[in-house]
């Protein structure tokens, strides 16, 4: 197995107070890694820093062994690493199936003089645009709902929207930020049997979520981190039986 | 064209025929230059509306490029002698070259940061164009100014000329606004974050929705130019890019029509307002300010989206309505339909 | 040198006039985070209401008390009736919204009294001060004194009463002063209060000074903002300093390079500022959790 992604002693501060701190782990390729730990611990923070949206303070990431740190955002989706968001970020304005086109930008080169005057390049990458989004959109479930505008869609379903224009990319790496949150049981289990899907694949996930059923069912390893510092890494039954985790989590269950 | 018309059928047939009777139904000669003077600007609003609306950058400094566009073409045809085509092209290119390197500087910056930057620019060419006497004439203007020479000088050619253009103008910014280019400007509007990791070079794309809008008023000026036949700075200010601005809003920024209809619907405020200052004889100042002034501040308090997507969500909704009843039917089939999908 | 000397001095009188304006906008943006890009119409309307009662037949000092007292009630009604209802607006919006409040404002300006410049006679003499060569009027001294008495009280108000806490408290973090039973919304109407106050004062000092007429208030509101970001938005000294200095580097522009070019040599100031520092800097973006 080699490794896609690799964090090497990150850390990363706001104004004085340490968000996350010298954390290590790497990302095989073709495995599901879980991030958790409880409010507060830094995983939204690490896949921020990973996604390329807010720098690091220290450390380094490496992406198929190339420093990201230079690497500017936009070209990361580029490159193989692609994002959900927790707090979705979802054009509202525009309909399901353009917001899962936006995704393939990167796999798109018409021209803004292209697109404009509709040349036969341009019409044929929409073509192939509108075939592919269309394609995720019915495994993720939204086939019916593409030519709404997101707005108008509930929340369980932008996060699936979301899933299918991180996907489209035919990314090397999915990062995932509380996929799970907001969603019911049923959805939740639909949800997970996708991400092993796409694990099959050959697409690698970087997962962090609450969700405590779905990591255990379908995270090949979990990363624990509290209070920005890693306390453990294994597989899910080492974690589960891990006393520094039990009491990592017992200590904030009570809140 | 035929793609055009299955996606913007109706709206598209409308607009054209309007756009071909105009000119008989209203035919005094006045009427017509009314209608040329709205077509020049709706190349402006277009533009303006793919900047703003689209990839949310505002801009009030609109007229400046406008200007630029008009003194471009003005100078090389009348100092130089070149033909108005060779000037025209010019007034499409220099004025897209001031919009990238202003928008090279300043597409980094935000909300009131760009609007001051703009505005401030829109001064500076403004003043410019005034101290640059030997070229432009300064304050007092250039005059005999050549037609644009094939066309006569008939109103009605003029008028179709310039209507043509608009709708090249328009076809262009409709076909952009459904491609992955407008879909990236639209994306950065809502969220430059999500924008940015899907791949969008943020930046970039401002810097191209800037370059666009400074062309499209750049080609409308240098046809301003030529059709009026004389130029002075005083057009090319704060006043007229309030009124593009104002224009752009009332229709709604995010729709190319409503940039298109705002323009028509101003075009004839404003004609409105003349005729009414020539009866009510005490009407002083620019009762057209306070006009455009009233119609931002109303419709930012009360139909932030403007008139064409306000409508539209009207109609929608009420087509939603019987929609309704008949998907019902089909909603059951189509659920079993997508579980062996997948 | 005397020349040099004369140009720092007028460039001192109109960089205390941009002090204010600059002053204004730092006040209502920080406990509102509103640019107010009508704040340069306080400033005509502070001049052209005075001329206008003057012409009434009410003496000087009335008339410009009165003058005040009307572009603060002006103030308070804008950001009550139309600022407070906008509240969730985003930024294009705001912009469109107080560009046109200043647009109706300067319409309505042109409506009643025309296109026409108007004189104010100066607070005491016309006679011009003479030092060493440098030759000022005496309205500029009178200026001077204003910009300096307004700054010194607005400090004073901040720093050391319990209402200017209250709104430094609104301005740093709106929720806690809410829980501790200050009205945001109350606060932001304060803000505009002063700001039309403190506007309409710099409108009614300089108007002596050139003419005043209905369009005076946008080059006035850009250079004062250009004064607040080049100061660091949400610093007020610093805005008052850029402010004087922003005044200066006019003047002498227009007295060495060229006197059409003057208000080229502000913008150009005002660009060059933002281009240097970069957007990050201006803090607008969030980043981290909260952020996404």
């Amino acid at each position: 197995m080699t490794t896609l992604l690799e964090v090497q002693e990150l850390s990363r501060d706001f104004g004085g107070v340490r968000a996350v701190n010298q954390v290590n782990f790497q990302v095989q390729e073709g495995e599901i890694l879980a991030l958790i730990g409880p409010n507060g611990a830094g995983k939204s923070t690490v896949l921020n820093m990973v996604s390329g949206v807010i720098p690091p303070s220290e450390g380094e990431i490496r992406f198929q062994g190339r420093p990201m740190a230079r690497v500017p955002g936009y070209e990361y989706a580029g490159m193989g690493i692609t994002r959900t968001f927790q707090n979705l970020q979802t054009f509202d304005d525009m309909t399901v199936l353009e917001n899962v086109m936006v995704g393939m930008h990167t796999k798109t080169r018409a021209s803004l003089f292209a697109c404009g005057m509709s040349l036969g390049s341009a019409k044929r990458e929409e073509k192939m645009m509108e075939q592919k989004a269309h394609a995720w959109l019915g495994l993720v479930g939204l086939a019916s709902e593409s030519r709404q505008l997101a707005g108008s869609l509930p929340y369980g379903k932008l996060r699936l929207m979301e899933i299918a224009r991180a996907m489209v990319a035919e990314p090397k790496l999915l990062l995932l930020d509380e996929p799970a949150a907001g969603l019911n049981h049923t959805e939740t289990a639909e949800m997970s049997r996708m991400f092993c899907d796409i694990r099959d694949s050959g697409t690698a996930i970087l997962l962090v979520e609450h969700d405590m059923d779905m990591i255990m069912t379908i995270a090949d390893r979990i990363v624990v981190l509290d209070q920005g510092t890693k306390i453990a890494e294994g597989t899910p039954r080492e974690i589960q039986e891990n006393p520094r985790v039990i009491a990592a989590y017992l200590g904030t269950e009570e809140e | 064209m035929k793609q055009l018309l299955e996606k913007w059928g109706k709206g598209i047939g409308i607009y054209l025929a309007l756009m071909i009777v105009f000119p008989f139904v209203m035919p005094d000669e006045y009427y017509r230059s009314v209608g040329i003077i709205i077509g020049l600007h709706a190349i402006v609003t277009i533009g303006l509306c793919l900047l703003m609306g689209l990839a949310g950058q505002i801009s009030l400094g609109q007229a400046a490029f406008w200007g630029l566009g008009a003194y471009t073409s003005a100078v090389l045809t009348t100092k130089y002698g070149l033909s108005p085509f060779v000037g025209l092209v010019a007034s499409a290119i220099v004025p897209g070259l001031f919009a990238f390197l202003l928008g090279r500087a300043i597409a980094g910056l935000q909300g009131y940061y760009l609007a001051m930057a703009t505005l401030a620019f829109g001064y500076i060419v403004q003043i410019g164009i005034t101290e640059w006497e030997p070229v432009t004439g300064g304050a007092s203007g250039m005059i005999s100014i050549p037609q644009v020479p094939f066309f006569g000088d008939s109103e009605l050619s003029m008028y179709y000329l310039i209507w043509a253009i608009v709708t090249c103008v328009l076809v262009f910014s409709l076909n952009l606004m459904h491609s992955r280019v407008g879909r990236a400007f639209r994306a950065i509007h809502k969220s430059e974050i999500a924008a940015t990791s899907m791949g969008v070079d943020v930046r970039k794309f401002k810097l191209n929705a800037f370059v666009v809008s400074g062309m499209f008023a750049g080609i409308s000026g240098g046809l301003y130019a030529h059709y009026m036949g004389i130029l002075d700075p005083q057009p090319f200010g704060l006043h007229e890019s309030i009124k593009f601005l104002t224009m752009v809003v009332i229709g709604g920024m995010t729709s190319i029509w409503g940039a298109l209809i705002g323009t028509v619907l101003i075009g004839f405020i404003s004609e409105g307002l003349i005729l009414l200052s020539e009866v009510i004889p005490g009407l002083q100042g620019d009762v057209d300010t306070i006009v455009f002034g009233g119609i931002l501040v109303l419709i930012v308090m009360f139909m932030p989206e403007g008139l064409v997507p306000r409508i539209r969500s009207a109609y929608e909704k009420a087509q939603a309505k019987k929609a309704k009843e008949t998907a019902a039917k089909t909603q059951s089939g189509e659920r079993v339909e997508r579980k062996a999908a997948t | 040198m005397t020349e040099l000397l004369q140009y720092v001095a007028n460039g001192l009188v109109s960089g205390g006039i941009y002090a204010i304006v600059a002053v204004g906008f730092i006040t209502i943006y920080n406990v509102s985070k509103v640019i107010n890009l009508a704040q340069g119409e306080f400033l005509m309307l502070g001049g052209m209401v005075t001329v206008a009662l003057i012409g009434m037949n009410l003496p000087y000092g009335l008339a410009a008390l009165l003058a005040i007292l009307a572009v603060t009630v002006i103030g308070i009604i804008m950001q009550k009736y139309i600022i407070a209802y906008v509240k969730k607006a985003n930024p294009i919006s705001l912009i469109i919204l107080t560009i046109g409040i200043s647009t109706l404002i300067r319409g309505i300006a042109s409506f009643i009294w025309g296109k026409d410049a108007f004189s104010l006679a100066p607070i005491t003499t016309n006679e011009p001060i003479s030092f060493g060569g440098v030759t000022i009027a005496t309205q500029s001294v009178w200026i001077l004194a204003a910009v300096l008495i307004v700054l010194l009280l607005l400090w004073y108000l901040m720093e050391k009463t319990i209402l200017g806490k209250k709104i430094n408290a609104c301005s740093i973090n709106p929720m806690a002063a809410r829980l501790m039973g200050i009205s945001p919304t109350k606060m932001s109407m304060l803000a505009f209060a002063i700001s039309g106050a403190t506007g309409a004062i710099a409108g009614i000092v300089i108007a002596p000074l050139n003419v005043t007429s209905y369009d005076i208030g946008v080059l006035l509101g850009i250079k004062g903002f250009s004064a607040a970001i080049l100061g660091g938005l949400g610093n007020p000294l610093g805005a008052a300093v850029a402010a004087f200095l922003l005044g200066i580097v006019e003047s002498l522009g227009a007295g060495y390079v060229s006197s059409g070019m003057k208000d080229a040599i502000a913008f150009l100031v005002l660009i060059g500022m933002l281009l240097v520092k970069p957007s990050g800097l201006f803090g607008e973006r969030s980043v981290g959790k909260g952020g996404l």
